[in-house]
């Protein structure tokens, strides 16, 4: 159901996973939602033309986020992280980690 | 001492014990008080300590050692027990709140002081606003599940009122944790 909001499914699904991961890249993107990088990478070029999200080239990885200067970010980003939370999403998250492990610390 | 088919709460006590008697006080914290809280919700290989009389390195080696602890990187292993040995700070901190009280936590090898769960879920949660950690979102959320029994909505809520919130980013990402925790502790 809320799959196509923001056009087709892979559009909307990259769009929830850049707002739930906040700072991402296409292949964490792509493993997440199960997609092959080639649609995610397409899907994020069409939101970066639509001014709602931003890349950076960090290294060789292009880092993806919620463009902080869209005028209506605030409430765009609750809304994606409200349906991040919806049964159709939240499945995808618990086995992700983002945070820190120090080195020489075995995972 | 024999450390084989000790439970990390069992090490952890086992070790705490031992740096007691050399002078090293200490508290578990991170993913491992989770696990000495609710061992069924998350199970943590190694046991994360503050060291709160101060990270005296040479003192904690030699007390290691003569449990037969070796260090390896930046952690202690010993061939007995799956569980490493971290020394992550002095001071336990949440966020950037330093915290003076403890829970203790008795097991059949001795006590050990660990962060309350609700300063435990409140880290996990901070791992969530910073990082946006789901995985630690889950945990604290299972945790909050499994000790529905023994926990507050008003006691997990004042911990989490520590959390620095002054992001806009944060302040949305509380709100899904709150209402995440406050469904898991209400059963709903």
């Amino acid at each position: 159901m809320n799959d196509t909001i923001f056009g087709p499914a892979i559009r909307t699904r990259s769009l929830v996973a850049i707002a739930r991961l906040q700072r991402t890249y296409i292949a964490e993107v792509a493993k997440i939602l199960n997609r092959r990088p080639l649609a995610v990478r397409r899907a994020v070029a069409s939101l970066e033309r639509a001014g709602v999200i931003v890349t950076t080239r960090l290294g060789n990885t292009r880092i993806l986020e919620l463009n902080p200067r869209f005028p209506a970010k605030n409430e765009l980003y609750a809304l994606l992280l409200r349906l991040s939370d919806t049964p159709d999403y939240a499945d995808l998250w618990p086995k992700v980690r983002r945070r820190p492990r120090a080195i020489g610390k075995p995972l | 001492m024999n450390l084989t088919g000790l439970s990390l709460a069992e090490l952890a006590a086992v070790v705490s014990g031992h740096l007691k008697s050399h002078g090293v006080e200490v508290v578990v914290v991170g993913g491992s008080a989770i696990t000495l809280h609710v061992p069924d919700v998350y199970t943590s290989m190694d046991v994360d300590f503050a060291a709160t009389s101060g990270l005296d390195h040479r003192r904690i080696t030699i007390a290691l050692e003569q449990l037969g602890f070796r260090r390896d990187g930046r952690v202690f292993t010993h061939p007995e027990t799956p569980y490493a040995i971290d020394f992550v700070t002095d001071r336990p901190i949440i966020d950037q709140r330093p915290v003076y009280d403890f829970a203790e936590i008795r097991t059949a090898n001795g006590t050990v002081r660990v962060l309350h769960l609700e300063d435990a879920i409140a880290d996990r949660v901070a791992a969530f606003l910073y990082w946006s950690d789901s995985q630690s979102l889950d945990v604290a959320e299972r945790s909050a599940t499994a000790a529905r029994d023994r926990l507050t909505w008003e006691r997990v809520a004042a911990s989490l009122g520590k959390l620095d919130t002054t992001l806009p980013d944060t302040v949305q990402r509380m709100d899904l944790a709150r209402r995440r925790l406050h469904r898991a502790l209400s059963g709903t």
